[in-house]
């Protein structure tokens, strides 16, 4: 075990011009990343996601982007090059006792990482029973259809099957919970996605999502009937059938960081004898305002 | 060793144990440019550091003790990626299939068992050192040690591949 661990680790090598161009970069004390991986984006792409941000957040005392207990922010991972930009969406000060926890949850962070905690459930009510949490309830998202997807899961996993919810318990610190779920209509199709941060060796709690976008972003707050305060922000993409405007929600209920995504489905209108995409912001507004 | 390093001393530090920094770092943030990152931030702070190091193993040690909390300060205080590229990881390449299987294995344990893993079964330390670099007790880096054999080889077996 030990010579292969050994042999192993010996192939874990930076790339022998990474090396350089790295050693290079750290003794310039330039203070910036090595261009031809990382920060290549254009500029501009900051500039005009600043200008929206402190627009639309003008008022706010807080740091830019921040309402609820969820702050946005502007961020410089290209995502492999594939996107147009990226921002991070994230709670503050919002764990969840792990002894809170189903016995379930417990033991299978105990058991450390793989399949094993990587759970498919057919329904949010049977993921909230496992996890021994009640997170939300929603009669919009109810009368919805429940889709099913194979969720994506890092490293991949080919065994993965469809659900419609899955569950992540990951031990990379802080350790966190990841619930996915999925629904359909005939105009748009729903994910809801809620990440819960435990109390585990998490000394100053700052988690949430890593978005990659392309087109244009915009941000700005709803506060719903219960007064429940959502960050919205709303994508804009040129696609074959016109402007397909899609909205990711961000909010805070009972601990857990929730994103509430709607993206609007191709839909052939007779009027118009064409495909288009209707904005989906009414389906958006209808489900944030039926949470209760 | 005495004040600030120069220039030449760090590129020397950087040939030596840039590798190792990058070996951490990777291990413990599964990303190549997460852990790029943190190896130019770890040698930023070499490069910013008035005081000398006491010894080389002093200076080994500070470095896996920066990388490390480097890593988990980038874990702790941003975000998940999500939607990302997740076959960054695959731009390793190894010389028998069984190596990739055994680094899936390791990057699969808590992180505090794969940093213990890396210590004392790569970078030759006794459990006690390990234990000092990681702030733990002796008896605690053994049980993890003990508890990430025991993974590795419950994993192996189920991979079929372990004893082989």
């Amino acid at each position: 075990m030990d010579n292969r661990l050994r042999r192993m680790f010996d192939q874990v090598k930076m790339e022998r011009s990474r090396e350089e161009a790295i050693l290079e970069d750290i003794l310039s004390g330039t203070g910036g990343l090595v261009p031809d991986q990382r920060r290549a984006r254009a500029i501009p792409r900051f500039a005009l996601i600043t200008a929206v941000l402190v627009f639309v957040m003008a008022g706010t005392a807080a740091a830019v982007g921040y309402f609820g207990r969820v702050s946005i922010e502007e961020s410089d991972h290209p995502g492999g090059g594939r996107w147009d930009g990226s921002y991070r969406a994230y709670m503050s000060d919002c764990v969840i006792p792990l002894d809170s926890l189903s016995a379930e949850v417990r033991n299978a962070f105990s058991d450390g990482t793989g399949p094993s905690n990587y759970i498919s459930f057919q329904s949010w009510a049977d993921a909230e029973a496992f996890l021994g949490l009640e997170l939300a309830d929603n009669a919009q998202l109810d009368q919805m259809v429940k889709s099913r997807r194979i969720q994506y899961k890092p490293g991949g996993d080919s065994k993965l099957k469809k659900a419609h919810t899955h569950c992540l318990m990951s031990v990379n610190l802080p350790w966190t919970v990841s619930i996915s779920t999925f629904y359909e209509k005939r105009s748009c199709t729903v994910t809801e996605e809620v990440l819960i941060t435990t109390d585990y060796e998490t000394e100053d709690p700052k988690n949430g999502w890593q978005v990659f976008y392309k087109g244009e972003v915009d941000f700005s707050e709803y506060t719903t009937p219960s007064g429940l305060e959502v960050s919205i922000c709303k994508d804009v993409t040129a696609e074959r059938g016109g402007d397909c405007t899609a909205y990711s929600a961000y909010f805070v209920k009972n601990n857990a960081l929730f994103q509430l995504a709607v993206r609007p489905n191709q839909v052939w209108n007779t009027s118009r004898q064409e495909y288009e995409f209707a904005d989906p912001w009414d389906t958006l507004v209808e489900i944030l305002d039926a949470y209760e | 060793m005495a004040g600030a390093l120069t220039t030449e001393e760090v590129a020397s530090l950087y040939r030596q144990y840039g590798g190792m920094v990058y070996q951490i770092s990777l291990m413990l943030l599964k990303s190549v440019p997460d852990a790029e990152d943190a190896v130019q931030t770890v040698f930023r702070r070499v490069m910013e550091r008035s005081k000398a190091f006491q010894s080389p193993e002093h200076e080994k040690a500070w470095l896996i003790t920066t990388a490390r909390n480097e890593c988990r300060n980038q874990l702790r205080h941003w975000w998940r990626r999500k939607r990302a590229d997740a076959a960054e990881l695959d731009k390793l390449s190894w010389e028998q299939p069984e190596d990739g299987e055994l680094w899936e294995l390791v990057l699969s344990l808590p992180e505090h068992e794969r940093m213990a893993v890396y210590l004392c079964y790569y970078q030759g330390y006794a459990a006690g050192e390990a234990a000092e670099i990681m702030g733990k007790n002796p008896s605690t880096v053994r049980s993890w040690l003990f508890r990430a054999r025991r993974r590795l080889k419950d994993l192996w077996e189920e991979a079929d591949g372990y004893g082989q």
